[in-house]
């Protein structure tokens, strides 16, 4: 039950989805393992300015609300599992793309997902 | 430059040719009547009853002509008889002096105001007065008095008798001056000599100007549009054919004047004469004061007192006296030197030589006549064999068509363009030999590489070319940012292309900088290990321009190192062969001319558009058509031909014209200037010749002056 009822519980989604997948035409993602210190994140383009970097692939981090009475998902986390994921890619910076809520998502009754690039930046 | 000349030109010669009218129209006075000093027109016009008194005077006088020989003799100059300038009355108060001619036969007067020769009605002598109211009026021949002191020829005719009296009555009171005690003879009135009238002519100085004005006019003909040549040329052949005949004629009859063959005894007064002429007029016969020339003062006293035959003009100017003085035979053996038409004509041949050397082309029309002179020849020429046996000379017509390559200008770029620049097809070579290559440059290439490159990145034609996962494009593209998704070869070809540590400074900084690497070494060390592979740098729009700039600045300056090199290089046409280059600059070949110059392209695509022109100049067909100015051969055993496209009429006649007027002038500078130091030196001792040849003749053991 406590596996049923872990309402503010981040299903980290290793993978997207496999179907109903919000960002269409995006590539398969790597399978990475969430790393322990997140990838720096960057909000916009223009703060790469400066910084050569090398494109690691897109990334993605979501939470899930399992059902009705569950807390709503939150952005937040999703972003930060988004930043763990990029770490996971060897990379050391994340370039976010656009972060929303989604529902009609198989086994979650709402989803926050969050999409971006994974980056290594030379120091 | 020569519409100026033109306008100047046509004004300078309605100037002198309204000049030339002004003096030709001044009034024609008849001489002897200008000589009467007070003579001033009555402001009143001949009335009808003068006229038919004068008319009727004329017939009655020309009756007894025939039947008395008592009516005054006319004028040797024929009957008198009225003129369109008749009408003018013309008064004077004078003295009227009277001369006996030498016979016995009474009436056989002539009367003269001053030196002025009038006829006087016979019957007013009886009127004449110390003196004497006089209107007179001019006729065909001498004045004719229409009015003595109050008595005019409307009454004459009435209160005359129709025959003359038998003898003139010699009123007591008429003081009319006789001949004091000798009497002077009038033996003869003749015409003067054409040498004695020589003396007197004009120095030449009117036809000079006018021979001069023919040559200007001449020279303005050669600059002149083609529509003014017929006038400046008709002008130009009427001052010459009017300033010859002026100067060659001989004088007209009317022109000599009259000359008056006197006897008497020339007296010296002792006084001096009331004009400025000193001692000189102090000498008279009978009542006549006479003038002589200057250099006869010496020897006028041999004849004083002595029954002398004088010549004299009415206006007193002896020109013989005696057996010795006599200008006639002076102006035989001693002619006077008229130098100045010379100077004149040697001024105005100079200028115009100047003026030719400044403004027309010379040496052209010299060496085109001189060669039509001694035959031209027609080549045709569609080989270079044929060129090569054809003996070509200058002022042969010359048509030479075939394939060849333009003329390389390697002049300064900011220099005159042609419009095939660097080519300048107005000269071709054309020869035996292979085409040059087309210009090739390692150099280029890489520049080339580098501006492709840099064009691919900073100006990608789709969005996302997979060197990036498309969400990445997108934002990159929102951001508006540049992105150079292959930085490493920008580096790489940068470094390939500036390889000197001093090449491209500025482009290998900016580089390092967006590397965020040490220095440059050490970044191109990197793209050289693969470790810049993938690495994407993003560019605000004003740094990617930046960056632009400066990989076009570092391309284009060796791309413009290596197309001045390549041309240059094209600039070595093979040895012998011809180069047939157009005077004019008329382009030899049939191509469309570019739109700009070369240097009007930067960057590669200067070098693609020179590559382009050397691929159509360097093996083009071309066409040679004119006349052979210049033939010459150069250190590479070229022969050089240089055309003139074929002169039209026009410029045929111009040439001819110049080279004429050329050797005009020229012949006219060495013939004035001999003549002007030769009657320079003559006349500056035409006067000690003069007089020692009259001592001569006055001192016979003198030794004889050499005479002609």
């Amino acid at each position: 039950c406590s596996w049923l009822h872990t309402p503010t519980e981040t299903r980290t989604t290793s993978a997207a989805p496999a179907s109903g997948n919000p960002f269409k035409n995006a590539p398969a993602t790597h399978k990475s393992r969430p790393s322990a210190s997140p990838a720096k994140l960057y909000k916009n383009a223009e703060e790469l300015v400066g910084k050569p970097f090398r494109d690691l692939g897109e990334v993605y981090g979501s939470t899930c609300q399992v059902n009705l009475q569950d807390a709503p998902p939150s952005i937040s986390s999703a972003r930060r599992n988004m930043q763990l994921r990029a770490a996971g890619m060897k990379g050391n910076a994340v370039l976010l793309h656009q972060c929303e809520m989604v529902r009609a998502v198989a086994g979650c009754y709402q989803q926050a997902v969050c999409q971006g690039t994974a980056l290594s930046v030379s120091q | 430059m020569s519409a100026i000349v033109v306008v100047l030109a046509v004004l300078f010669t309605c100037a002198i040719g309204y000049a030339g009218y002004r003096v030709y129209r001044k009034p024609r006075i008849i001489a002897s009547i200008k000589r009467v000093d007070s003579l001033h027109p009555v402001p009143r016009k001949l009335s009808n009853d003068e006229r038919a008194a004068i008319e009727r005077y004329f017939q009655v006088n020309k009756y007894l002509q025939q039947t008395s020989p008592q009516a005054t003799p006319l004028p040797e100059s024929g009957s008198l008889a009225l003129t369109a300038q008749s009408d003018n009355i013309y008064a004077v108060t004078h003295a009227i002096t009277r001369y006996g001619l030498a016979s016995d036969a009474p009436h056989k007067w002539r009367y003269f105001l001053d030196s002025t020769e009038v006829h006087l009605p016979p019957l007013w002598e009886q009127y004449i007065a110390d003196d004497n109211y006089v209107e007179l009026i001019k006729t065909d021949s001498i004045p004719l008095v229409i009015s003595l002191n109050g008595h005019s020829l409307v009454d004459y005719l009435y209160a005359a008798p129709l025959v003359a009296p038998s003898a003139p009555q010699l009123m007591p009171n008429s003081s009319m001056r006789e001949q004091e005690n000798e009497q002077v003879e009038l033996l003869d009135i003749r015409k003067e000599t054409p040498q004695e009238h020589a003396v007197n002519r004009t120095a030449g100085i009117r036809e000079a100007a006018l021979f001069s004005l023919v040559l200007i006019l001449m020279f303005l003909s050669l600059l002149a549009p083609v529509s003014v040549v017929p006038w400046l040329a008709a002008a130009a052949v009427i001052f010459a054919v009017w300033g010859g005949w002026h100067l060659f004629r001989r004088p007209s009859e009317r022109s000599r004047q009259d000359i008056h063959c006197l006897r008497g005894t020339p007296k010296r007064w002792g006084l001096f004469g009331e004009s400025d002429q000193g001692r000189m007029s102090s000498v008279s016969l009978g009542i006549i004061d006479l003038i002589y020339p200057p250099h006869w003062q010496p020897f006028i006293d041999a004849d004083l007192g002595k029954k002398t035959d004088v010549d004299i003009y009415v206006n007193r100017q002896v020109v013989r006296q005696g057996r010795f003085l006599s200008l006639h035979h002076e102006m035989i053996n001693f002619p006077v030197q008229r130098y100045l038409k010379n100077l004149i004509l040697l001024c105005s041949s100079a200028l115009v030589l100047c003026l030719l050397q400044a403004y027309v082309p010379l040496a052209l029309p010299l060496k085109l006549s001189m060669a039509w002179l001694q035959g031209a020849q027609h080549v045709q020429a569609i080989d270079v064999d044929t060129m090569e046996k054809a003996d070509l000379r200058i002022g042969d017509a010359l048509n030479a068509k075939g394939n060849g390559m333009c003329l390389v200008d390697s002049g300064p770029p900011n220099g005159p363009g042609t419009p095939f620049m660097p080519f300048d097809c107005s000269g071709i070579y054309w020869n035996k030999a292979a085409p040059l290559p087309l210009p090739d440059s390692d150099t280029v290439e890489k520049a080339e590489a580098l501006l492709t490159t840099a064009k691919l990145q900073l100006h990608p034609v789709q969005s996302t070319d997979g060197k990036i996962n498309p969400g990445l494009a997108s934002a990159i593209q929102k951001s508006g940012m540049t992105l150079l998704d292959n930085f490493s070869d920008i580096v790489l070809k940068t470094d390939a292309l500036c390889h000197d540590e001093g090449d491209c400074l500025r482009l290998k900084s900016a580089l390092v900088n967006l590397a965020n690497g040490k220095n440059w070494p050490a970044i191109v060390k990197r793209a050289h290990n693969g470790s810049l592979r993938g690495i994407n740098v993003l560019l605000r729009p004003v740094s990617a321009a930046n960056l632009e700039n400066l990989i076009a600045n570092a391309t284009s300056s060796f791309i413009v190192s290596e197309t001045r090199s390549a041309i240059n290089t094209l600039n070595s046409p093979s040895p012998g062969g011809f180069l047939i280059r157009s005077d004019e600059g008329n382009t030899l070949v049939n191509h469309p001319q570019p739109s700009g110059s070369l240097y009007d392209y930067s960057g590669i695509e200067q070098w693609r558009e020179l590559q382009r022109r050397s691929s159509m100049l360097l093996h083009t067909p071309f066409q040679a058509q004119g006349i052979i100015t210049h033939l010459g051969t150069d250190a590479n055993g070229t022969r050089h031909i240089s055309l003139r496209s074929e002169p039209d009429m026009v410029t045929i006649w111009r040439f001819i014209g110049t080279s004429l007027l050329l050797l005009v002038v020229v012949v006219s500078i060495v013939v004035n200037g001999v003549l002007l130091i030769k009657r320079l030196r003559k006349s500056r001792h035409r006067t000690r010749d003069i007089q020692r040849y009259y001592e001569s003749c006055f001192n016979p053991d003198l030794p004889e002056a050499r005479l002609k």
